[in-house]
This record gives C-alpha cells, structure tokens and sequence, in this order.
C-alpha cells in the first residue's frame, strides 16, 4: 500500500524519536550517533527551503511539458475535453510514481506538486463529469485523497480526505430538509469526535505507525471542526444562508452559546491533564475565536478597550504562568527544553515581526499599483 | 514516545541499561515544554495592548489633554528601556544572551510604543514640521541603535523597514507587493540603493566582525530587494541595453552562490539560483520575442522542461555537497 520502503520509514522514525529524546536528555549523544549510525535513512528528503524550490520548479515543468503536448496535438480534436485532462492526471501521476520510486524522492517537492497536480487534475476531471452534483464530487476526492493520504503518507492530502468526507455528509444531510437543517451540527460534531477518537487510537497500533503526521493533522482539523460545528456564529449564519431568511436567534441556542465558550477551555483542561500539546495550543487558538463570536453579538466595550484590557490580561496571566512553571509543575516546564532549534526560530520569529508591524510609519504612495504580477508564481514568463 | 521502538533498540545494545531507565522514567512522568506557547501568547499580547494602546490614543485625542497622552506613552517607553538597561548583558560584539525569556518582548514593546511616542509628537506639534525626510530619518536612527544596543533582530528588520521608508519605499515583501510600482526609473534606482547598502551592510558586519548574526537579515532582505530591483531594469529597459543589467544580475548571483557554497547557506544559495533562473527565463523568452520566432515557441518550452529538471538534479547534488561539508 505504501509506496516507499518501509525499512526506511522506520529508520527515519527511530532516529526521529531518538533524537527528540535527545535534546531532552534521556539519552547520550553517543548513543544517537550510534543509532543514527545504525538507521541510515534511503530516501532524499531536503530541508523546507529546497523543498518549497523543487515544488515551484516541479509546476513549471509538468505545465510547460502540458503545455508542448498540447501544442503537438493541437491540431487533433484530441485536446478538448475531459479526456485530455485526465490523461495530463494520469501522466502526472505516473511521473509522481516512477519519481518517487527511481530517485526515492521523500517529501522532496517534487512529489509534493505532483500529488498536487495529478490529484487536481483528475478531481477536476471528475467534477466536469459530475456537473455540480455535491455530494458525488466531494465523495469522489475523499476517495481520491485517501488513496493519496494511504499511499505517500502525505499529511496534507489526509486532511483534503477528512474535509471532503464532512462535505459529503453535510451535503447528503441538508437534502433530508427541516430536519436534516436542524439536526446538521449535531451529526457534524458526531462525525468529527468520531474521527478525532479514531485517529487518536490509530496512532497507537502498528499499522499507524508510517501514518503519525497524517493522525496528527486529522486530529488537529477534527478538533477545531467539533468546534466549529457548533460555535453559534457559523450555526446561525450558515443556517440563515441555508434557509435564505434572517434569523434574531436559533434553537437551542443557549447550548450553542455554552459551547462557544466554554469548548476551548475544556480543550486546555483536557489537553493539561493528559499531557497533550495538540488539545492545549488549539483550545489557546480557540479562545480567540470565542472572544470574536462574543463580540460579533454583544458589544460590550469598544474595540480599543477590549484590545488594551485583552493584551494586559493576556501579559499577566503570561507572566505568571512562566514564573510559576520556572521550576517544573505537573508536568510542565517554562523553560525551553531544546536549544538547538532556536536560532532558526529567532530567524524566522525577526521576520514575523517585521511584517505585522509593517504598516508603523509607511506612507502613502499615491495610488501606485502592482505592474501585472510579473514575478508571482515563480515563472518568468507569465507576461509575454 | 514510542516505547517498541526504545525496547527494540535496547535489545539490540544501541541504549545501554541507563537510558532504557530514564526513557521509562520519562513515560511515567512526562515533562513538557510550554516555552514556545508562553512566548506567542507574549507575543499576542504586546500586539493586543500595542494596537490598543495606538487607537485608544487616536480616538480619544481631542479628550484627554495631549500632554497626558504623551506623558503616559513616554513613561511606558521609558519604563520599558530602564526594565531592560537593568538586565541586559554588557555589550558585546558578538551575540549577546538575552537575558531571561521576556527581555525581547519588553524590548519589542517599549520600541513599539517609541514609535507611537513620536509618531504622535509629529502628528499633534509637529515636531519636524514639515520636513518628512528628518520625521522618519530620527525614528530610523534610534531603532538601530536600539536594536545593536539590545541585540534584537526583530528590531533590526523594524529598522531596515524605517531605512526603506526614509529613503522612500517600503521593503517588506507583502508591502513591496502592494505599493510598489515596477514601472518607474526612480523607483528602480531606489531600490538598487538600498538593496546595495544592506548587502554593504551585510559584508561590513562580517567583515569587521561586529554583530556577525545580523548579518542575516541585512542579507535576506539586501539579496531580495537587489534582486527584485535588477529583474525590474532588465524588463524595463529595451532588449540591447537590458544586457547590462542581466550581467549584473549574473555577476551578484555567481557572488553569491559561491559565498553561500562556501559558508554552507542552502538558503542563499537557493536565492541566488532561482533569481538567475527567473533571469534566465525572461531572456530566453524575451530573445524569442526579439527574433520574432513564433515558429520556436515549443523549443521554449522544450528549454522550460530541460532546464527545470537539470536544475533539480543539480540543486540535489550541490545540496548533498553542502551537506558534507
């Protein structure tokens, strides 16, 4: 089922664990370099700049090689329609296939764009034929991902395929009418713990094993669906959009508001005790997102206030947790466990700074605009 | 943790017995690092109060008396630097350790709020008067000094941004995006200035080994802007002149792909390379223009498929050299 030799897969996997254990000291540095030594990994895998490289120049050429063979069969009727696109698919795909398995590309960018590319193509294919029918096209590239997500472990693709999934229930739902209106967010919320309690016990059997940042992804997207499934905004407005009228208030809409609230703080309660970082940094996402449903619907202080208030109180409580957790509680800690990472981040972290504080002191340049993105997309001949 | 995986390596003598202890120990009693979520919380919360802080002031500045605004934003500003002149470490030229986890945060926020400070100096007494050029050239010359001062990178991209502003143009990417216009000599010539001076910038703080570690973001930011200048005057200027520019463009990228070869930057030397690729594109495609040669639009694309793949060959292979290096 999967493509890449599981030998190799499993080396990577030890020395991923080894080496976690290693920046937290559990093992020597002796011993990492003895199992490294021990586990050679077979595959190519790059580092994210190269592979963001190899993903750009993998689109220019599989849409240049599309482009030639289109110019070589200009003349046959064979480039218009379905067929044409899917054959494109069907050769990216093979290329995908061949790539990976000659030159044991391993989330390399180049098998990042090809699963990209062959996987909308043959979508889009699929979504020509299927004209506008919902529920049969997210079916389709649910299966389409899984096949994808089960074959290169791609972690991406696993939650194209859970997405898709919810899609296809969701649209398949709303044709049961009134009913099926109401009822929507509870079945959402059903289907997204389900797949959050499966992929949690997946993780832990063997065959989960090559699948572990596929699991994590879905659980991550399951966590913030169960959310989103009944956070009041998205029910009432997308009710309202469903039902075409405008709406004061919903059913059962005390139940919703306690879980727009109250949700996040259980993810952290839980996400605390079970020593889980996932649940913990969504459930901090989360609050943000409570604080913006409040406020959408009651206005209590003007945004300023709220800002000012929001950044003290998020300061202090801060401040207090990294004093009290300088020497370790219950299990957590502070003080960074890894140092080997943070130059990088430092890096990374200068230019985030830059660019949300960008706007401080710039000046208008007078209604100049964007000459016709010439260099966007990596190409350079976007414009002749 | 995976705990077959450490008993399959403990049956086969790669973690002697003591390890093994300490990996069960550790499954028994976990201990996790909050240290990445407390600091984006920092983070989110010097945004929160910063903007805040800034619209609470703008709309209520016919209100509250404006020596009171100002007395409260100079006072946290000064609060902040007193804070942190108590804790950093001596200057050194090297990089200097903060001194605990909230020493860049306190920094970030008295800078920001410095901003503010005179910001709203120039808006409510002008200060400057009208003289824009010495509004943004003062704010500009205290974040760099601030930013060698407490060794703060991010206000050093604050700074080089202030540079971009004061010499006219902005630099940050999504900026440069939106605002920028392409078209213009001026602006052309601009950038190549300030792209120059950084990359200058970037020698200078190698070369005399002063900050060593700012180096680079002079560079990222001096390597795109240059770039991004000479790709505009090749496309600018006419076919025959336009040479010139693209043998610029050659010369800096083959700079810098051997510097970045030599002190082992996958990341620059990728830069470099791709900006040549762009260039090298433009004039394939632009010399098919020039000899009007619809007829060899297939080797164009021909020269896409060959050149994109011989590049991924090489890059593999440079990068496995890098690697061994």
């Amino acid at each position: 089922m999967i493509i890449y030799d599981t030998t190799g897969l499993y080396n990577i996997l030890v020395v991923d664990e080894t080496s976690e254990a290693c920046r937290k000291g559990l093992i020597t540095e002796e011993e990492l370099v003895k199992i490294k030594q021990a586990h050679p990994s077979p595959f190519y895998t790059p580092n994210i700049f190269v592979r963001a490289g190899f993903f750009l120049l993998t689109c220019i050429i599989s849409s240049f090689s599309a482009g030639l063979l289109s110019l070589i069969f200009l003349d046959s009727n064979m480039i218009s329609g379905y067929a044409w696109l899917l054959f494109l698919g069907l050769a990216n795909y093979a290329a995908l296939e061949l790539s990976t398995k000659r030159n044991r590309y391993y989330r390399a960018g180049v098998d990042d764009a090809l699963i990209w590319i062959s996987g909308s193509l043959i979508a889009g294919t699929f979504m020509l034929i299927a004209e506008g029918n919902n529920t049969l096209i997210s079916g389709f590239i649910f299966l389409l991902s899984l096949m994808f997500t089960l074959r290169f472990t791609d972690r991406l693709t696993a939650v194209v395929a859970y997405l898709a999934a919810l899609a296809c229930i969701f649209f398949s739902w709303q044709k049961m009418g009134d009913f099926g209106l109401l009822s929507i967010p509870f079945v959402l919320m059903a289907v997204s713990a389900a797949t959050y309690v499966f992929s949690k016990r997946v993780e832990g059997l063997p065959a989960g094993r090559y699948y572990k940042s596929c699991l994590k992804a879905v659980q991550l997207v399951s966590l913030l669906t169960l959310y989103l499934s009944a956070n009041y905004y998205v029910v009432k407005e997308l009710g309202d959009m469903l039902s075409g009228e405008v709406s004061d208030t919903i059913p059962f809409a005390w139940f919703f508001w306690l879980w727009t609230i109250a949700i996040p703080f259980v993810y952290i309660a839980w996400g605390v005790r079970n020593k889980d970082l996932l649940l913990i940094r969504t459930g901090l996402l989360l609050i943000t997102l409570a604080v913006f449903t409040f406020r959408n619907y009651y206005h209590m202080l003007p945004v300023e206030l709220a800002f000012t208030i929001g950044g003290i109180v998020v300061l202090a409580v801060t401040w207090f947790l990294i004093k009290y957790l300088h020497t370790p509680k219950a299990g957590f800690t502070s003080v960074q466990a890894d140092r080997s990472k943070e130059d990088d981040e430092l890096n990374v972290e200068s230019l985030i700074v830059s660019e949300t504080f960008s706007d401080v002191g710039t000046h208008d340049d007078g209604g100049t605009t964007f000459g016709g993105g010439r260099f966007g997309g990596g190409g350079s001949s976007s414009d002749f | 943790m995976n705990s077959s995986i450490f008993e399959n390596l403990h049956a086969r003598g790669l973690l002697s017995d003591e390890s093994m202890n300490m990996i069960l120990e550790y499954r028994r009693k976990p201990l996790i690092s909050v240290f990445w979520e407390l600091r984006t919380l920092l983070y989110i919360g010097i945004v929160l109060l910063s903007t805040g802080l800034g619209i609470l002031v703008y709309k209520n500045i016919d209100t509250i008396g404006h020596q009171v605004i100002l007395a409260f934003i100079a006072s946290i500003t000064a609060g902040c630097f007193y804070w942190c002149y108590k804790r950093k470490a001596p200057f050194s030229t090297g990089k200097a350790e903060s001194p605990e986890a909230f020493f860049d945060y306190v920094v970030l926020l008295g800078t920001l709020s410095f901003l503010t400070f005179t910001g709203y100096l120039q808006f409510q007494y002008e200060v400057f008067g009208t003289r824009y050029g010495l509004a943004t050239f003062i704010p500009m010359l205290v974040l760099f000094f601030l930013a060698y001062y407490f060794d703060h990178r991010g206000i050093l991209t604050l700074a080089i941004a202030n540079l971009a502003v004061w010499m006219g143009v902005t630099v940050t990417p999504k900026e440069l995006l939106e605002t920028a216009d392409f078209n213009s000599e001026t602006f052309i010539y601009t950038y190549l200035a300030l792209g120059t001076l950084l990359l200058l910038a970037a020698y200078l703080s190698r070369r005399l080994d002063f900050k060593k570690h700012f180096c680079f973001s002079y560079l990222h930011y001096g390597l795109h802007v240059t770039f991004i200048a000479l790709l505009c005057g090749y496309f600018f200027y006419d076919y025959g002149i336009s040479l010139v520019w693209l043998v610029v463009l050659a010369a800096l990228a083959g700079y810098i792909f051997r510097f970045s070869y030599r002190t082992g930057s996958f990341y620059f030397l990728l830069i470099s390379v791709v900006y040549a690729y762009i260039a090298a594109g433009g004039f394939v495609v632009r010399s098919m223009i020039a000899a009007n040669g619809e007829e060899l639009l297939s080797l164009v694309f021909l020269y896409f498929i060959s050149s994109g793949v011989g590049l991924i060959i090489y890059l593999i292979k440079v990068n496995k050299q890098i690697k061994t290096v």
